[in-house]
């Protein structure tokens, strides 16, 4: 039953809409909604002579999205194993985190390490964002690569793992797509292992969230006057503060993230991972060598992805990478950390008002939190004073 | 020497002459308050408030080299300044201080249970001591007010007020965006109701303005940009291509109002079929020689109705039924207000004035010579041939008055007229410091309403500039850098749009809040999902220590509510049933909030899970806030956690929101009785 997903995740808008949970939902019974603000259970009716009863359609099944889901399950990060500036050489020589992810897959591919890519890109047609599965090298070529849109990147997993049957795939998304895939392969249900068989690298961007696709265009179409079929790519750019949008004319327009802030996925609010902690191999601007991407290999299969590229000729790297930029990141999940943990704070009271044996631990966190201790505290220290028998000695 | 951090508060108990004397047993208030943690001295006094007693705590304050101070008497809404200012003599930072008032919220009203008044004293007195120990000292800031006064709008009440400001002997700024003054009454033909020409009207007053050397007339010139603090505001205005700035310390808005264009559908031509101000204009230039008019005063919209647009259009109906008795007037209405002018009505009639009532659905159907109409006065469908339709049309905001409104952060209303946000508590007084608003910009009033309203502003903004400058306690609320998640949310909920996202290292933006804009009503604090904004004299800890020090000496078997009040409604209906010596159960005990809106649904639950076992908000009447709607926002809050109270399996019933207004004494002592009730019913929550 998803009655934790819909608590715990969905009614407090913390969901990463990553897709893996309706991908593996045992029934199907999953889908997004109209606003896609995270799936929804659909309620079938069944007819009983005249009435018509809704069908508990969500009992005694496997319950592979709490299973996987990346919201329910807290990671530590994955400590990285290399870290190293990289730019694509060859065909394409840039330093564009997009570029590195391309060469990188690349070269995997052809190796043979690899037999699928899923990744985002941009419908031809509606030019909505969306998932696309890639086998061959020229897709990989001709795709756009993420767009800091959101997209529920794991939406087609089983294209990938029952209708292509694939075995070696690779995922680029978001860390939290990374995340929700180490969830995945670090479950213990034999049934999902035809999932964990055939996922084999997780690939992720750095990111500071994604934002509604609907709602930038509208912002794109209305504030700016650029119609989507302007646009090539969209770019956020967290150290510039803005988001680029890079024309098919070659142009590109700039707008402050601050203008755009309002578009953020809300499940983004509660995520702490910027750097894809999660993921084999983690890439993105910061820390980078100008003209560089910084890649952070965080597990074996990353780092022998890494050298493939490497000894393919497609990615060139040196080490040079600015660690203290990627510790700052990385405090910063700390902060995020707190304000997660008031939100859980307020479930564990609630939990506590029909629990008492919970009690005690709520008045412990809530101390923490609010640090009243402290307070107690000073106000002890005020009762030393109190006893002054004012000598005037001081 | 006294270490800063070091707490040293002295508690001084105020007999009030007997008034708390009687019924709290003041000496054990004394001997408690004494064994409270951080007191120094707790001392009686007759009268606090008198200049011995002022004189008594001062000197305390430099005996004992006190940092907090306590005094339990009366209401801090009419002696807390008082107070503050004497221990500022003192050296003492005011804010600092803390009242507890167990005059109107015990003596006063429990008359006759004495013991239960004491105890009920002594929470009081343990919260007050409990959260001054957390209060901070704040810095005062002081802001000189620029003396001179921007009027953006040249129409009848943009010139009444440049000129009542200017006769008041500030230099005064008038811009107007059209070529002359004057606005629409210049468009005018006679005024209503005292029929006098409108043109010799408002000629008289754009030559008193253009005579006046006090004023700067800038036409055909536009506000395009606002800058710079509270009191020394500065204003971008073009003119002619060229942009100069204006530096000024108050603002009135007179922007007026326009009539609704006639919509694509409807049939007007400019000729045949004409809007009231045209048919103005025609009368002004005597070229109506219609025989047959069909005045139709629009209805299509219910909330669009304005009273100003049926008068003139009653008016107009007269002045061409009067120039030619001859002709056909018919007056078509979906509505008439009963505040239209019974003698005008009555003398339309007279005339010969034929009145149709159509219904909304229906509206007239103007064809080629006739307009056909149901007329629901006399059930039948009505066929009124016609030379001349005049459409009534409502009055609406000004095409710029959004992005006005935007630039100087006045809330609008639903209409998106410019929204005064308390009408009856505090009229003329609006949401940004120094700028204030006259006229239709309001709402679509008529010449008389104007004036009066011109003057108003002028007053208003007149006294502003006598201040000369503006003394503000620090900003309300603040960011604590450390903890903030760059998320946003506070900006989105400001109601003063105070806040902003700035950029600072690393992956995460930092929320700003303006102080010059900032009015402390504390919804940030309890949107901010990492608790990283404060807001003294409520914040979190202070909230949480004032719930401590109620329940932490809850006796057991005893019931304990609290009532969360805020200060301009629910705190100020308990003062009053203090004075009035309205009697009520003494269950409850009482902690001020500035505004409804910092009612924190955490602070609330931990209230219960320490063992509280009812919780009632006390808010302004809806539509009453002193801070745009913080009042709605809590409303909001108290439904969802009774929503997850009741999900939790915890009776919703002992969590309760009341509106109160601050004159609604009666309703407080009977709201306190019931909930008093409620919650003896439901018994113990059961919690600690």
């Amino acid at each position: 039953m998803s009655k934790r997903m819909e608590r715990e995740v969905w009614a407090l808008d913390r969901c990463a809409g990553c897709g893996l949970c309706v991908s593996t939902c045992s029934k199907g019974m999953l889908h997004w909604d109209e606003e896609a603000k995270h799936p929804t259970r659909e309620v079938r009716q069944k007819r009983i002579g005249l009435t018509e009863i809704p069908l508990d359609t969500c009992s005694f099944c496997q319950v592979f999205c709490e299973e996987t889901c990346p919201r329910l399950h807290e990671w530590e990060g994955l400590p990285a194993r290399r870290t190293v500036s990289a730019r694509a050489k060859g065909p394409v020589e840039n330093g564009d985190p997009m570029d590195v992810i391309r060469a990188l897959l690349i070269a995997n591919l052809s190796a043979g390490a690899i037999d699928g890519v899923i990744a985002n890109d941009v419908d031809d047609w509606t030019l909505e964002p969306r998932a696309r599965l890639m086998t061959r090298v020229e897709e990989l070529a001709d795709s756009l690569g993420v767009q800091g849109l959101w997209v529920p990147t794991l939406d087609i997993l089983n294209e990938a793992v029952y209708v292509k049957k694939l075995s070696k795939v690779a995922v680029v998304g978001t860390p939290c797509v990374s995340e929700g895939l180490r969830t995945l392969r670090a479950s213990e249900n034999d049934r999902l292992n035809p999932y964990k068989e055939a996922l084999r690298l997780s690939i992720a961007v750095f990111c500071t969230g994604a934002y509604y696709p609907g709602e930038v265009r509208r912002f794109l179409e209305e504030k700016m006057g650029v119609s989507g079929r302007e646009v090539k790519r969209v770019c956020i750019s967290p150290r510039a503060k803005e988001m680029s949008v890079i024309l098919w004319d070659g142009s590109t327009k700039s707008v402050p993230l601050s203008k755009i802030e309002g578009f953020t996925r809300s499940g983004c609010a509660v995520c702490d991972d910027y750097l894809g902690e999660s993921a084999d191999i983690a890439v993105g601007r910061v820390g980078a060598k100008d003209g560089y991407s910084t890649v952070i290999a965080r597990t074996e299969t990353g780092e022998e992805c890494l050298r493939n590229a490497v000894d393919l000729g497609l990615l060139e790297t040196v080490e040079e990478v600015d660690e203290k930029a990627l510790r700052a990141v990385k405090e910063e999940k700390e902060r995020r950390d707190r304000a997660q943990a008031f939100d859980d704070l307020m479930l564990m009271m609630l939990d506590a008002l029909r629990e008492p044996q919970k009690r005690a631990e709520v008045r412990n966190e809530f101390v923490r939190l609010y640090e009243v201790e402290s307070v107690a505290e000073c106000v002890k220290e005020g009762t030393s004073h109190g006893g002054c028998a004012l000598c005037s000695g001081c | 020497m006294v270490s800063d951090s070091e707490v040293r508060t002295g508690v001084f108990i105020c007999d009030c002459g007997k008034k708390i004397a009687d019924v709290v047993d003041v000496e054990e208030l004394e001997q408690e308050a004494a064994r409270l943690p951080g007191v120094c001295v707790a001392r009686r006094e007759t009268y606090s408030c008198s200049k011995a007693g002022l004189r008594d705590i001062k000197e305390a304050v430099s005996e004992h080299s006190l940092n907090r101070v306590v005094v339990a008497g009366c209401t801090p809404r009419t002696h807390e300044r008082l107070f503050r200012t004497a221990l500022e003599e003192s050296g003492l930072n005011g804010s600092q201080f803390e009242m507890v008032n167990v005059r109107e919220q015990c003596a006063c009203v429990h008359v006759e249970e004495k013991a239960s008044a004491t105890r009920k004293a002594l929470d009081l007195v343990r919260m007050g001591v409990a959260k001054a120990a957390l209060l901070q000292p704040q810095e005062r800031v002081e802001v000189e007010v620029t003396p001179a006064v921007l009027v953006i709008g040249g129409g009848i009440s943009g010139l009444t007020a440049a000129l009542s400001v200017a006769r008041g002997g500030s230099p005064v700024k008038l811009v107007e965006r059209e070529e002359g003054l004057g606005g629409q009454v210049a468009r005018l033909h006679t005024l209503y109701p005292t029929g006098e020409s409108a043109k010799e009207f408002i000629e008289e007053r754009i030559r008193a303005v253009e005579e006046h050397a006090g004023i700067e007339v800038l036409t055909r010139a536009v506000v395009r940009d606002v800058d710079g603090p509270v009191g020394d505001y500065r204003v971008a205005v073009e003119q002619d291509g060229r942009t100069s700035q204006l530096n000024v310390g108050a603002v009135i808005v007179a922007v007026g109002a326009q009539e609704l264009r006639p919509a694509d559908t409807s049939d007007y031509d400019g000729l045949r079929v004409i809007t009231q101000l045209e048919l103005e204009q025609a009368l002004e230039e005597g070229r109506v020689q219609a025989c047959q008019v069909v005045m139709i005063l629009d209805g299509a919209d219910e909330a669009n109705y304005s009273p100003v647009s049926a008068a003139a259009a009653l008016k107009n109906c007269i002045l061409v039924k009067r120039a030619n008795p001859a002709s056909e007037v018919s007056f078509c209405f979906a509505d008439l207000d009963a505040g239209l002018g019974r003698t005008e009505v009555k003398e339309a009639r007279e005339l010969g004035v034929r009145f149709v009532k159509y219904d909304r659905r229906q509206p007239p159907r103007i064809t080629g010579g006739v307009v056909e109409v149901f007329d629901q006065l006399q059930m039948e469908q009505v066929s009124l041939p016609h030379d001349l339709v005049v459409l009534a049309l409502p009055q609406v905001p000004q095409d710029d008055a959004e992005s006005l409104a935007r630039k100087f952060r006045i809330p609008v209303d639903d209409r998106g007229f410019f929204l005064e946000p308390n009408t009856r508590l505090r009229p003329g007084t609006y949401v940004p410091e120094g700028v204030f608003v006259c006229g239709s910009a309001h709402y679509p009033s008529d010449v008389q309403e104007s004036v009066f309203q011109g003057y108003r502003a002028a007053a208003r903004a007149l006294r502003y500039l006598s201040e000369g400058r503006i003394v503000s306690e620090g900003p309300p609320a603040r960011v604590v850098e450390t903890l903030c998640i760059g998320c946003g949310t506070c900006v989105e909920s400001c109601p003063f749009q105070a806040i902003s996202m700035v950029d600072r290292d690393g992956a995460l933006n930092l929320s700003s809040i303006d102080e010059s804009l900032c009015k402390g009503c504390g919804n940030c604090t309890v949107v901010c999902p990492a608790k990283a904004i404060v807001m003294e004299p409520y914040t979190d800890r202070q909230l949480i220590a004032q719930i401590e020090a109620v329940l932490a000496e809850k006796p057991d078997g005893e019931l304990r509510s609290i009532g969360l009040m805020c200060e301009w409604s629910g705190y100020a209906a308990a003062d009053l049933a203090g004075a009035e010596g309205r009697q009520y159960p003494p269950q409850m005990r009482i902690i001020r909030l500035g505004c409804s809106a910092r009612f924190d649904p955490y602070l609330v639950l931990w209230a219960f899970l320490r063992g509280a076992d009812g919780v009632l908000l006390g808010a302004c009447d809806p539509g009453m806030c002193h801070y745009v709607g913080g009042n709605e926002r809590a409303e909001a809050r108290v439904e969802g956690l009774r929503k997850m109270l009741k999900e939790a399996g915890f009776d919703p019933r002992r969590l309760h929101l009341e509106w109160f207004r601050p004159d609604d004494a009666e309703k407080f002592v009977e709201v306190v009785k019931e909930f008093t009730d409620e919650i003896d019913y439901l018994g113990s929550a059961g919690i600690r």
